[in-house]
């Protein structure tokens, strides 16, 4: 597989799982349950399968060692985005979260590195 | 189960827009783990794949939907809840990955998300209202 159709298929499968758990989480009521599907893992899924189609198995669990210190730290976007969506609206307040993401990611990446 | 319900109707409601966005950051989140993946090595690029630009764009979507922020931040919560779920689903990756097939790896790590994230919805999420 070259690179640019590793690219486009990794967008492309991102893309739809993301869009699947979106339907889902949309068809779901109360708010607070369809929410956890905002939190799917729909990018890891896509990410992991194109890997290991691309460059085999050998690269998953190191995938999975990052990713757990991504999670972490949307972890802790989650909790800060809740109060800061409340007072500052979901465009800034999302945004705002995002420093918090980058500060708890790059702590938990130097961790592991 | 403390009130969730599928409501499939719910789907005409829910605006074109609002799903192409979506797939849009789906895909551009997916290619940029990719990217930084090949740069850095496959550490840093796992550390993206749970980026929040997803949740970023539904929470602003979701506000434009509802015009008041508090299914917002109703979301946000619930979101808190699938993120550790996430911790879950690399857990579980890391630890079979040198056991297991991929496929069957995938497919625990997500069984095992769900599992996490509705658990702690049934002990912290519906107790503090909708």
């Amino acid at each position: 597989m070259s690179e640019v159709w590793w690219i486009v298929g990794r967008g492309l499968l991102g893309g739809l799982l993301v869009m699947a758990f979106a339907v889902i989480g949309e068809m779901l009521t109360p708010k607070r349950f369809a929410g956890i599907f905002a939190a799917a893992p729909a990018v890891a899924l896509a990410g992991m399968t194109v890997t290991v189609v691309q460059k085999g198995e050998h690269q998953l669990d190191e995938d999975a060692l990052g990713m757990i210190a991504g999670a972490v730290a949307l972890v802790a976007y989650c909790a800060v985005a809740v109060p800061l969506v409340r007072r500052v609206g979901a465009l800034a307040g999302s945004l705002m979260a995002l420093a918090v993401w980058a500060i708890v990611a790059g702590a938990g990446w130097a961790l592991i590195a | 189960m403390n009130g969730i319900r599928l409501r499939p109707s719910k789907l005409r409601e829910t605006p074109v827009r609002g799903m192409v966005v979506r797939f849009a950051f789906g895909a551009v989140v997916s290619v940029a783990a990719g990217l930084v993946g090949l740069r850095w090595g496959p550490v840093a690029g796992g550390v993206f794949l749970a980026f929040p630009a997803i949740l970023a764009a539904t929470l602003t979507l979701i506000e434009e939907e509802e015009h008041r922020r508090d299914p917002v931040a109703q979301d946000a919560r619930g979101a808190v809840l699938g993120a550790t779920g996430m911790v879950a689903f690399a857990a579980c990756v890391w630890a079979l990955a040198p056991l297991l097939p991929a496929w069957l790896v995938l497919v625990v790590a997500t069984v095992a998300w769900a599992v996490v994230a509705g658990l702690l919805y049934l002990g912290f999420g519906p107790r503090h209202g909708q």
